[in-house]
């Protein structure tokens, strides 16, 4: 790491990267704070004491390791089956030729327009028609493939030299290996990117599972959080943090996700 | 065996665009054929035919006794070198030369082998374990030779494998290449836009434009007794100079005849006598081994010749340049060899 020397840009910058971690500040603040003084008004911008009871107590007012665990079953299922789905899609919309495959990409495109209000409806009538509402599998299904997954790799895989493929395909690749051992290995960011953009959506991902889901058991972390805010009182410190809990698992995988969106493929084996 | 034959091959592309016609062409085994032509001859839809990345539109290819139309690329027993390389980015050279026998299941020892033996050929051996991007050009040249070389293919297929290295670079590596195909003898199909590699490198030189095959020959017949014009204008540098016959003075032809001297075949003559075209020298490239002059003819045609280092005439200044009547080479109007 090399430390950028200052700019007179820093100025205008620092301000507003103060604004972006202010919500970020006062959830952990507020986490940290008794309920009557978190309530306090005027709010105090410093901590006038610091308690952690809140973490236990918002830990055990509900099963939350079962929810994390739900969570983490659901989320887990949609990136890995994001990478898969759409590597193969992406591929084959990138490199192969067959019929209507330009028609085909357009009105998977198209689709990323329709917003998921207007599909929730038919998409819950068709998981009950699956008899699966109530069930983790309803909530990692619909997720296991997105148009802006297969979208976003198969711009990345049309950048890569098309030798590279044609050399692995004399060498003895199928299409299949030549995805898995040439074309895969050399999209690191892309695949990276796409995995913590399907971990951030699903993870926070609130409207679906509040309609599929009806149980206890089967409540994911952002349904068991809303149950600290009720009709006429929300247990705000509590919920913050039950929200800097649902928060680590992100940052987690954004610190490691990041050291592939670094390596890019700068290291080529063509000529330059 | 390593016999590679074109059996009336044409490659038709977007259902317009003719880029190989009715190409027949056998290339024996061990043979080292070079398709030269200029860009967008079809030389390189040509071998990558071969290769299998491109199907034929009609016609057959033939690899050995087996018509490999249908063959997936990997069956085709034939590897490939790139103009890019490309060498696989995240593998080591000791990977990237192993990696075709990977694929195919060769045992680890015997790989090892294998990779030490190519290595050791092409002096890669201090390098086996850098990644590409730490090689510099020339060295992933030999990494991408190297690929080809270790698995012992029916025939090699070399697309302008020279072309992104300077010149300096692409004369060592281009003498290195012949040593290569002497000393391993297997097929080599070449593919250059480049008449001096064609030329050093060729046991036949097949040259190809407009997606036809123009000629077919050893470098020095294809030089000597060129088919038909392009043949003529295109092998040779600097070109052959087509001049009319009454400008070389050769008023026994008709004059549609066009007529044909290489730079080679001029020398500067004395006053009368003999065979001569004569000229106004417009630029004088004075090369240490020789000169090289650009002259204009009276009717208006350009003449370029190769005189000997001490011949320096200055431009503007009229000269006399003799012929022998046996370097002639004659075409008609539309370009085709006759005799005489």
């Amino acid at each position: 790491m090399t430390r950028l020397p200052f700019s007179p840009r820093h100025l205008f910058l620092m301000p507003l990267a103060a604004l972006m971690l202010l919500p970020l500040y006062w959830m952990v603040l507020t986490s940290l704070q008794t309920l009557p003084d978190a309530r306090h008004f005027p709010p105090h911008l410093l901590p006038t004491s610091i308690t952690w009871e809140n973490y236990p107590n918002a830990w055990n007012a509900a099963p939350f390791g079962r929810f994390f665990a739900n969570s983490l079953i659901v989320t887990g299922s949609a990136v890995l089956g994001n990478l898969v789905f759409c590597s193969l899609a992406g591929y084959a919309f990138a490199r192969l030729r067959f019929f209507g495959r330009d028609v085909i990409f357009v009105v998977l495109l198209a689709t990323l327009m329709v917003p998921f209000q207007v599909v929730m409806i038919p998409t819950f009538l068709i998981v009950q028609k699956l008899s699966l509402a109530d069930s983790l599998t309803a909530l990692a299904l619909p997720n296991l493939v997105t148009p802006f997954g297969i979208f976003l790799l198969r711009q990345f895989f049309r950048t890569l030299p098309v030798e590279l493929e044609e050399a692995a395909r004399i060498d003895g690749c199928s299409r299949l290996g030549v995805l898995w051992r040439v074309v895969l290995p050399l999209s690191g960011p892309a695949l990276a990117t796409l995995a913590v953009v399907t971990f951030l959506w699903t993870w926070n991902d609130f409207l679906w599972p509040l309609i599929v889901i009806t149980s206890t058991d089967h409540n994911t972390v952002q349904l068991g959080l809303a149950n600290f805010q009720g009709a006429h009182l929300t247990n705000w410190t509590l919920l913050m943090a039950g929200n800097v809990m649902s928060l680590a698992p992100m940052l987690i995988v954004f610190i490691v996700a990041q050291r592939f969106f670094v390596r890019s493929i700068a290291a080529s084996g063509i000529k330059g | 065996m390593g016999e590679v034959r074109f059996d009336d091959v044409t490659k038709v592309f977007g259902g317009e665009a003719v880029a190989v016609d009715a190409l027949n062409l056998n290339i024996a085994d061990g043979e080292l054929l070079v398709l030269v032509g200029p860009s967008g001859c079809g030389k390189t839809t040509a071998l990558r035919m071969v290769a299998g990345l491109e199907t034929p539109t009609s016609g057959s290819i033939w690899i050995g006794d087996r018509m490999v139309n249908d063959v997936s690329p990997a069956n085709r027993d034939i590897a490939m070198v790139f103009q890019n390389y490309a060498l696989y980015p995240h593998m080591n050279v000791e990977r990237n030369i192993g990696f075709p026998l990977e694929r195919r299941k060769v045992p680890k020892d015997e790989r090892r082998r294998r990779v030490a033996e190519v290595a050791e050929m092409l002096d890669l051996t201090p390098l086996l374990r850098r990644k590409p991007a730490q090689l510099s050009g020339g060295q992933r040249q030999r990494v991408a030779m190297g690929r080809a070389l270790s698995r012992e293919p029916a025939a090699f297929l070399l697309d302008e494998p020279l072309s992104n290295l300077d010149a300096k670079l692409r004369m060592e590596l281009r003498a290195e290449l012949k040593q290569l195909h002497a000393r391993v003898g297997t097929t080599m199909i070449y593919v250059t836009h480049d008449q001096v590699e064609a030329m050093t490198l060729g046991d036949r030189i097949a040259v190809m434009d407009h997606g036809e095959l123009q000629q077919l020959g050893r470098p020095t017949d294809i030089y000597e007794q060129p088919a038909n014009l392009f043949v003529a204008t295109f092998i040779g540098s600097p070109p052959m100079n087509i001049v009319t016959p009454a400008d070389a003075g050769l008023t026994d032809l008709p004059a549609d005849v066009q007529v044909g001297l290489r730079p080679e075949a001029l020398s500067p003559a004395g006053d009368d006598g003999g065979h001569a075209v004569e000229i106004g020298v417009d630029i004088v490239e004075p090369l240490g081994n020789e000169t090289v002059v650009h002259g204009s003819l009276d009717g208006g045609g350009k003449v370029i010749a190769r005189l000997g280092p001490r011949v320096v005439p200055s431009p503007g200044e009229r000269m006399r340049l003799a012929f022998d009547r046996a370097d002639v080479r004659l075409f008609d109007a539309a370009g085709a060899r006759i005799s005489g």
